[in-house]
């Protein structure tokens, strides 16, 4: 029976060209793109779970109140793992890790930096790790490194490594204890070298008993089925304790994140855990299922177009003694048949572009065929779809009384093309939801990276320092000045559009009692105005030997509340010190924030970043080439490591990139599997009407006039949908805006171009069938008649 | 085999009652072969559409075998007419997606017979109307009288004891028409089987046994 089914399904969509094409090409567009979303879903969702201990491991987080601003914060204090694995036996292991860098390892001639962390030995006791040498006792060792196999590789091409010496940052020598295997890209605490506290330096020593100062990540492997809450309690109580007085930690709460939360639920707002990532991992969920929503509509729509011709054989059958449920069964099967074939093409599809999309995303997407979940999820698409979409129209046609079609005077009321036109209407509602948000993410992003920076990121080298770089940093400018391509160069402790800290340390005469005034800093050399590209507002540039000298940005002098602050004196870090000038509003951090105040300290003596400023019009190559000559010349110990400022820049736009990229690709399938859906419905309703297009072309109607009328019908509906649309968009869109401070105004000008847009899809879709109108011959149709 | 009480059918047009049968009393006996005559409009498809239950009366009652059909339920009613009733129509009413073959089979499949079971009767069937060489072909590419000779061998393939046949001759030229007739004739002699046919021809009234007139809905008794 379901054969035959089958069987006269596949004629049916044989024998309808248009019919087929459309549905098929719909549902194969809405399924690969619901299939790929599903894998960068799964993908996401994925993360960390190779951890063996994936339910029990939390990451402390402090809530630190700042005078009623409460910020929340993984950087905790470094006696507080071992005091917690002491007194709270809910608390199996604790290991405390700090935020990781890439120092320089040293093998032989090679130089090679390498992402590490340093640890307490209890590292693995915490997370997972799969050892191919060695064992997790060898971070008991001070000396010992733990590398990846894809590290011991990098090193020394192979992995029996165990035993050699490796030059850290060019100091001390460690030795390769252990080797592990990579650990998947999808862990949150990645490493590729591990490596123990330094327990004979006396930082640490002073940080065993140091309640106060943070500066590392805490992990507790808790004991399943916990009372986390109370352990949060405890957790304060534990460091109020031991904290000497009260502080902005003390003041605050401490929240303890699981791990399954890492990933996707990773912002935190006035001490709350509130979400993150999962809003777009939602956002997109959505978008996947309302693509083959509109996939499904055109289906119904169209079958339910094609009612005529299917009423008559519904007729016959009945009479031939189907029942209802029969008849249901054989046009759901239809659909399922149609689904199936979509889904087919939707996994070539999928094939073809997930190298493409996991680009994309930046992440490495595979499809996990051998997990069971997959099958189910793929099998429900399947039958979900073909159900949906076939449900109304099987409902519809089943319906009909065989005494009535079999007459051959058949024809569907009014009654029955409402549901078309309410669902036509719905599906370009959507449409015109998705262009507009495509529109305003891209106007948002564009605003934002037209910003006036309060800096140049045109023509600015970053090149990482180091100590024998900066000890030769005299002679290092002296052979860049000489080449004829750089302007000015200075140093800084970050790159100057990230904050390198915080302080609420700065006291000035006139302050208010109660100061707790958080403000971010950075250390810089001489010229840094000049080698930026900045304007002083007032005041002068940091000069050579201006020691103890500080520069404000006007937001810092704002709330600070100086008078003619230039030339005035503040304190800070125990030291006095003289403001040589006020420096216009930079953008740091986000560019989505409004400014934030800044102190930029002179330091002379230390540099992490080298800024070199090139002359207007160099060509950039021959420059590159002659600065790595001289960093070769005076920094022979490190590798010439370097970036641009405006590509660092850029890294602040990759994730509302992505979203807009994302956004923009997902509404266009929309769109077009809408205009699929109107492309069939007005063949579709040509064809039907091919004897009234015949009659009204011998009375002489030209192809406009022919056209005409039948397209008012759905450019009547496609005016409603915009009216509904534009509404709903503005206040979708306004919300999504309020997450930035830095934003675009929605101007009526987006709506307009919408609904240029809009009209301008449905008339090349209208005129595409003008053919078909055009090229009927009169005489032909009329006489099958 | 068939008794119909006051059979009454009518359509509400503009609050206005109107007739399209009225008073129908008819019995029909198992094995008879009964014509259907009247001019068009005189309610001759609705009753034959009440007789093969596509059609409720709205008021009056019917029996069929004895069963009280204006009672039973509507699944009950398809049970009662996919056994015994077979339908052949004058638009022949094949499935267009659908072969010779399995046009002919379709009733069976909805009757869940065995697929062997299916393909012997089938095969019996294309070997009585001589259309075996047809079988694979699709209905617009017969001919008409080709296309009826189907649709009866459809109706006949779940051995129906009553045929039911709404002017089966009326697209076909003549000769295809007698051939039809023939074949009425010959299933009623031989096979026993009961035919009510509606049509226009005296000439093919004159191969039932019996033939009623009906005339805006009443059966005329002085025709």
């Amino acid at each position: 029976m379901l054969f035959n089914y089958f069987k006269i399904a596949f004629r049916n969509l044989r024998q309808n060209r248009i019919f087929s094409l459309v549905n098929i090409a719909g549902l194969t567009i809405g399924m690969a793109a619901t299939l790929l979303i599903f894998l960068w879903v799964y993908h996401e969702r994925s993360w960390n779970k190779h951890n063996e201990h994936y339910q029990d491991v939390y990451h402390v987080y402090a809530n630190r109140d700042f005078n009623g601003q409460i910020t929340s914060g993984p950087d905790m204090m470094f006696p507080l793992p071992a005091a917690a694995a002491a007194s709270f036996p809910e608390v199996e292991e604790a290991v405390i890790v700090d935020f990781g860098g890439t120092p320089l390892f040293t093998v032989g001639d090679k130089m090679i930096r390498r992402q590490t962390l340093t640890t307490s030995p209890e590292f693995f006791n915490v997370f997972s790790a799969q050892f191919i040498e060695g064992s997790a006792k060898v971070l008991q060792d001070p000396d010992a490194l733990v590398v990846t196999e894809s590290t011991a590789i990098a090193f020394f091409g192979h992995t029996r490594v165990i035993g050699e010496t490796v030059k850290v940052n060019n100091g001390r020598s460690a030795t390769i204890k252990a080797v592990v295997k990579d650990l998947p890209e999808n862990s949150t605490v990645r490493f590729e070298v591990l490596q123990p506290f330094n327990q004979s330096t006396p930082e640490y020593r002073e940080a065993q008993t140091d309640w106060v100062n943070c500066g590392n990540r805490v992990f507790f492997l808790v004991k399943p089925g916990a009372n986390i809450a109370s352990l949060e309690k405890k957790t304060l109580e534990l460091i109020r304790k031991n904290a000497s007085s009260e502080n902005v930690t003390t003041r605050g709460s401490i929240i303890l994140h699981p791990m399954s939360k890492w990933r996707l639920y990773e912002e935190f707002r006035d001490g709350r855990n509130t979400g993150g990532r999962i809003a777009y991992v939602k956002l997109f969920t959505w978008v996947a299922i309302i693509i083959l929503l509109i996939a499904c509509v055109n289906f119904m729509n169209l079958s339910t177009a094609r009612s005529e011709k299917r009423a008559k054989e519904v007729g016959i059958r009945k009479t031939l003694g189907s029942g209802r449920k029969q008849l249901l069964l054989q046009f759901i099967s239809e659909s399922v048949l149609l689904a199936i074939i979509a889904f087919i093409l939707a996994s070539l599809v999928v094939w073809l572009v997930l190298p493409a999309f996991g680009q994309l995303l930046n992440q490495e997407i595979n499809i996990p065929f051998n997990e069971p979940s997959i099958w189910i999820i793929i099998l429900s698409i399947i039958l979900l779809t073909g159900i949906i979409a076939g449900s109304y129209p099987a409902i519809y046609l089943s319906s009909f009384r065989p005494v009535k079609v079999l007459k051959g005077t058949f024809l569907p009321g009014k009654k029955a093309l409402l549901p078309r036109k309410i669902l036509v209407t719905a599906q370009f509602v959507i449409s015109i939801l998705l262009i507009s948000a495509t529109l305003i993410i891209y106007q948002q992003l564009q605003h934002v990276r037209n910003r006036e920076l309060g800096y140049d990121v045109n023509n600015l080298v970053l090149v990482s320092s180091s100590g024998q770089a900066h000890r030769n940093l005299e002679a290092i400018r002296n052979d860049l000045r000489t080449t004829g391509m750089v302007e000015s160069v200075t140093h800084t402790s970050s790159a100057v559009s990230d904050i390198f800290g915080f302080t609420s340390g700065i006291r000035w005469p006139g302050a208010p009692e109660n100061n707790n005034l958080v403000i971010g800093f950075m250390f810089a050399g001489h010229d840094l105005a000049k080698t930026i590209g900045a304007r002083m507002a007032s005041g002068q540039d940091f000069r050579i030997n201006d020691t103890n000298h500080v520069i404000f940005n006007q937001e810092a002098i704002k709330v600070m509340g100086i008078q003619d602050p230039v030339g005035r004196e503040i304190e800070w870090a125990g030291r006095r010190r003289i403001i040589s000038g006020v420096i216009e509003n930079m953008v740091v951090n986000s560019p989505y924030t409004s400014a934030s105040p800044a102190m930029i300290v002179y330091e002379p003596n230390w540099s992490n970043q080298i800024n070199i400023r090139l002359n207007q019009g160099v060509d950039i190559r021959k420059a590159l080439v002659q600065i790595e000559q001289v960093f070769s010349r005076h920094n022979p110990e490190n590798p010439f490591e370097y970036r641009f400022m405006d590509e660092v820049f850029q890294e602040k736009f990759t994730n509302e990139k992505l979203i807009g990229q994302l956004a923009l690709i997902f509404s266009a399938l929309a769109i077009f599997v809408c205009c699929l859906g109107l492309f069939g419905l007005l063949a579709f309703s040509i064809e039907r009407r091919s004897k009234e297009i015949s009659i009204r072309k011998v009375l002489g109607a030209s192809l406009q006039q022919l056209l005409l009328p039948m397209s008012a019908e759905f450019l009547v509906l496609i005016g409603l949908a915009f009216l509904i649309a534009i509404p709903a968009a503005w206040w979708a869109m306004k919300e999504w805006l309020n997450n930035f401070e830095y934003r675009v105004n929605i101007s009526a000008g987006v709506f307009v171009l919408v609904g240029l847009i809009i009209l301008l899809i449905a008339f090349i879709t209208i005129s595409l069938n003008a053919s078909r109108a055009a090229l009927s011959n009169p005489v032909k149709s009329l006489r099958s008649e | 085999m068939i008794e119909l009480k006051n059979i009454t059918k009518w359509v509400t047009n503009g609050g206005n009652r109107v007739f399209l049968l009225k008073d129908i009393n008819l019995d029909i006996n198992e094995g008879e072969f009964l014509s259907v005559m009247g001019p068009s409009g005189s309610g001759k498809s609705t009753l034959l559409n009440i007789i093969g239950m596509l059609d409720d009366a709205d008021e009056g009652k019917y029996r069929f075998l004895g069963q009280p059909i204006h009672e039973l339920k509507e699944k009950q009613r398809a049970q009662v007419y996919k056994q015994h009733i077979g339908f052949v129509f004058q638009a022949y009413h094949l499935i267009d997606e659908l072969t010779v073959y399995e046009n002919i089979e379709t009733p069976l499949l909805y009757q869940n017979t065995k697929s062997s079971e299916r393909k012997a009767l089938v095969a019996d069937m294309l070997d009585r109307f001589n259309i075996v060489g047809k079988k694979d072909l699709f209905p617009n590419q017969l001919s008409g009288g080709q296309q009826q000779l189907v649709g009866i061998a459809r109706a006949l393939i779940a051995k129906p004891k009553l045929l039911l046949a709404d002017e089966p001759t009326g697209n076909l030229n003549s000769k295809q028409g007698e051939e039809i007739m023939a074949i009425f004739k010959k299933l009623n002699e031989e096979d026993g089987v009961t035919i009510v046919q509606v049509t226009h021809s005296e000439k093919n009234a004159a191969y039932g046994h019996r033939v009623i007139n009906l005339l805006d809905g009443r059966i005329n008794h002085h025709a």
